[in-house]
């Protein structure tokens, strides 16, 4: 559905982020791009909304492209993305006015603005808060705000950037449920972040290191064998309980990747 | 240097229409030679809290003693505390704004009158806490990756030598291992030099492996001063209606717990030393 093909980027001037990488991305996926600070995962994630434009190669959304400025329109409607900081991505004083915003810009039948607002309002659990002024919301609920802006235009893919990372630990779970159930939904969901506990749930994960990709695949083969381990990736915690287990000499397999069957493995010991 | 908190409210807008109480009556005494953590849902008034511990805000009502400072509303002048208190905002990076790095570290300094050479000495030796080489000087700070940018914000504080150093989310943004590097580098600068670090965090790991003494927020007020240990086992019931949230380590202890005969009742909340408890629990039991 999303396709990168031979695509490298650098900014003016400086040296190149991304180096002629191509990958493909199908439809429902719940992937995760991960990577050291600065290695381009944030490029990329512009890249597919054509928020950037690549260097080389060709950067396509089904058969639209990027590069075509008469379909990088319909792309961006169709790929979301939620920024890091709530309080940046919010513009008017109350949740309806924002999510209004979107759509009125794309010239949506004013009639059924209210109607779809409410939709989007519901999708994420914020119905009640209709006319709420958004400065007295907290983190995770502005991050809900700016999601539900999002789902008002009805996308097929929506991009997490760092979404979770200055929210408290219950705007984190919020989101972080959220974001399951849009995928569970339908919506291919591509979180970028530094916390390998959120992507726990990934059904595959990208890690980009010196403007390659160097590992495409689930993230419980990344740490079952140590040799594929990378520098500066961190470790999920239950690979690290796992690991600190085998370490003062438990007989743990290597294959145990949950918190659950790590305990249903330690009170089975005989 | 002790800091005293008596009674102190804050609101913004205060006689408007638009005030908004955030701090509702702190009475408090902060630790010396501490790593304390500032705990608490977004919204509970940590920021606003630790911008009164240096005087860039004033509380409404109440006193707050820095040291031999008073700080109440009616100061005048804001009592100048900016060399004894240093506070590292989030993102601050977000602030550099000389052309050098060396200018930007030393633009405090520069402002207390130091002698050219102190200024220089003190620059250099701060850049080597933060890990930046002497060949950063003359580099303009906005061509730096996005952790050596932060990593020379955060030198232009520690050259002050501030007795209190005040961090806001410190690690946000970071990677793995830029987060954990900082954090050593903060907890190696208060060890070594007996400070009293005051950080706000969300982020439940990092307290339980360097926080030594924790004050929770709710609603405005503290609700809680305790140390780790305590917070994670004696307030355990109450941690999700704190917006809290158990460590990783201490959720698997918990998970084991519920099948094991014989509960593990942890000693410590850093994670190295859990897993050494949960070893131990298992390899004594078969020796038995």
């Amino acid at each position: 559905m999303i396709q990168f093909s031979g695509v490298s980027f650098r900014y003016s001037n400086r040296d190149t982020i991304i180096n002629e990488i191509s990958f493909q991305i199908t439809p429902g996926e719940y992937l995760g791009i991960v990577g050291t600070n600065g290695i381009g995962k944030s490029t990329i994630a512009m890249l597919m909304n054509g928020l950037l434009l690549p260097t080389e190669g060709i950067v396509q959304y089904k058969d639209y492209c990027t590069g075509n400025e008469h379909e990088v329109g319909i792309i961006r409607k169709k790929i979301g993305m939620i920024f890091q900081n709530p309080e940046n991505q919010i513009v008017a004083s109350t949740l309806f006015e924002d999510i209004a915003f979107g759509l009125q810009n794309v010239c949506y039948p004013t009639d059924k603005i209210s109607d779809r607002v409410m939709e989007a309002l519901q999708h994420v659990g914020m119905q009640d808060y209709r006319d709420t002024d958004v400065n007295s919301l907290s983190g995770g609920q502005k991050q809900r705000v700016a999601i539900a802006s999002i789902l008002a235009m009805e996308p097929e893919v929506i991009i997490f950037d760092e979404s979770t990372s200055m929210l408290d630990p219950e705007g984190k779970d919020q989101i972080l449920k959220l974001m399951r159930e849009l995928n569970q939904q339908g919506i291919t969901i591509i979180s970028i972040t530094h916390d390998m506990e959120e992507l726990i749930e990934t059904s595959r994960i990208l890690v980009l290191d010196q403007g390659k990709i160097r590992y495409d695949g689930t993230l419980e083969m990344l740490f079952e064998d140590e040799y594929l381990r990378i520098q500066g990736i961190a470790t999920p915690f239950i690979v690290e309980a796992r690991d600190a287990l085998i370490d003062r000499r438990m007989p743990i397999p290597r294959s145990i990747f949950s918190m659950e069957d790590l305990v249903d493995y330690l009170w089975k010991l005989p | 240097m002790e800091i005293t908190l008596k009674d102190v409210f804050f609101s913004y807008n205060p006689g408007t229409p638009l005030q908004n109480d955030v701090l509702r009556g702190i009475t408090l005494t902060l630790g010396s030679n501490k790593m304390i953590a500032v705990v608490g849902r977004t919204g509970s008034g940590k920021s606003t809290f630790v911008q009164h511990l240096n005087g860039l805000l004033q509380p409404t009502l109440g006193t707050i003693h820095v040291g031999e400072t008073r700080i109440t509303h009616d100061c005048k002048k804001t009592p100048i505390l900016h060399d004894r208190v240093g506070i590292v905002f989030q993102f601050p990076e977000h602030q550099l704004f000389e052309d050098t790095v060396l200018k930007d570290i030393s633009f405090g300094p520069r402002n207390l009158g130091w002698s050219a050479e102190l200024i220089r000495s003190k620059s250099l030796e701060a850049m080597g806490l933060v890990g930046l080489e002497e060949s950063f000087c003359d580099r303009s700070p906005f061509e730096l990756s996005g952790g050596e940018k932060r990593r020379a914000a955060i030198a232009g504080v520690l050259v002050m030598d501030p007795t209190v150093l005040i961090l806001d989310e410190p690690t946000v943004g970071l990677d793995s291992s830029g987060k954990n590097s900082m954090m050593k580098l903060f907890h190696d600068w208060q060890k070594e030099k007996k400070r009293t670090v005051i950080m706000v965090t969300h982020d439940m790991e990092i307290l339980a492996e360097y926080a030594e003494e924790i004050i929770v927020f709710e609603g405005g007020k503290v609700k809680l001063v305790t140390e780790p240990l305590t917070l994670f086992t004696e307030y355990r019931s109450e941690l999700n209606s704190l917006g809290l949230k158990l460590p990783l380590a201490h959720q698997l202890v918990e998970k084991l717990n519920t099948k094991l005969s014989k509960p593990i009742e942890l000693k410590s909340v850093k994670k190295g030393l859990v897993f050494q408890q949960i070893a131990d629990y298992f390899i004594r039991r078969d020796l038995n």
